[in-house]
């Protein structure tokens, strides 16, 4: 019977570290917003997660009654690179510019990582919201025993 | 399953407090994906889950008269059928409203303590049975 109620807090974990791992893709995005060399060549490409709902893995009991519609958890199905082009600037002095004089410097736009960032912190909060809401709802049920 | 200080009472009400702890993780699962592209928002409500529940271990409630409302209707009441179609896609093709969500989610946490004190009022209802009233 409980096992919703840890189901639900299982949920909001995946929840609360699928956030987390936005917010260190936009530390990385801020951080290199500058960096025009990389190991792989070329300046750095902006990098962005793409969350994927998972059928809810974990307890026996979701696994055993399977049905189609079992409450979904979330994960990080992979860290997607931006294909928009780089932002160009005129720098002859700078030592990686072109024959052209041109520096290439990574698609990173601080006001979009600021946007995202702060929307990643508020999706954490409202799944923090959630699984405090599960465990005192189990307390609650808890105390029945008394 | 119900007995004689158990009745189908008590049943139903355990079957309530399982679907409020359902609906806590249905609701759970929306939040989590609130900023999933192409999920769609999981509608069950209470009488859905409970309903359902109520069905699959067939003592479902009876309707003795025909003018009473037929129960686990659900999606046939207009609010319901609102709601499920109320969902606008944003531009990701997500439908999850995080606002009504977490309405929901206060509402569940309220029902759930209720259930429990109507458990709660029952089980000490027996107990003064036992305890003959106390003397």
């Amino acid at each position: 019977m409980a096992d919703s109620l840890f189901s639900s807090m299982k949920i909001s974990s995946s929840g609360m570290s699928a956030q987390r791992t936005r917010m260190d893709i936009v530390a990385e995005n801020i951080a290199n917003a500058q960096s025009t060399r990389t190991a792989s060549g070329g300046p750095y490409r902006r990098r962005m997660v793409v969350f994927q709902a998972t059928q809810g893995k974990g307890s026996f009991a979701d696994l055993f009654s399977s049905k189609a519609n079992s409450p979904m958890g979330v994960k990080v199905a992979g860290v997607a690179h931006d294909t928009t082009p780089f932002r160009q600037v005129f720098d002859p002095s700078h030592p990686d510019a072109d024959s052209h004089g041109i520096v290439k410097y990574p698609n990173v736009n601080p006001v979009q990582e600021m946007v995202d960032l702060t929307s990643a912190g508020r999706s954490f909060e409202s799944n923090v919201t959630v699984m405090q809401a599960s465990k005192r709802m189990f307390l609650k049920t808890l105390n029945l025993l008394k | 399953m119900s007995n004689f200080l158990f009745g189908s009472e008590f049943h139903r009400l355990e079957t309530a407090l399982s679907a409020r702890e359902r609906l806590q993780s249905v609701r759970a699962a929306n939040i989590a994906n609130a900023d999933t592209p192409n999920y769609k928002a999981d509608t069950r409500t209470f009488d859905d889950i409970f309903h359902g529940m109520l069905k699959s271990d067939g003592s479902q409630m009876a309707r003795t008269n025909p003018r009473h409302m037929e129960a686990g209707a659900s999606g046939q009441d207009s609010l319901a059928a609102f709601s499920k179609h109320a969902g606008v896609a944003r531009m990701d093709g997500n439908t999850v409203d995080v606002q009504k969500e977490m309405e929901q989610l206060a509402e569940n946490q309220l029902m759930h303590e209720y259930t429990l004190r109507l458990i709660e009022d029952h089980l000490q209802g027996i107990k003064s049975a036992i305890k003959q009233g106390g003397q």
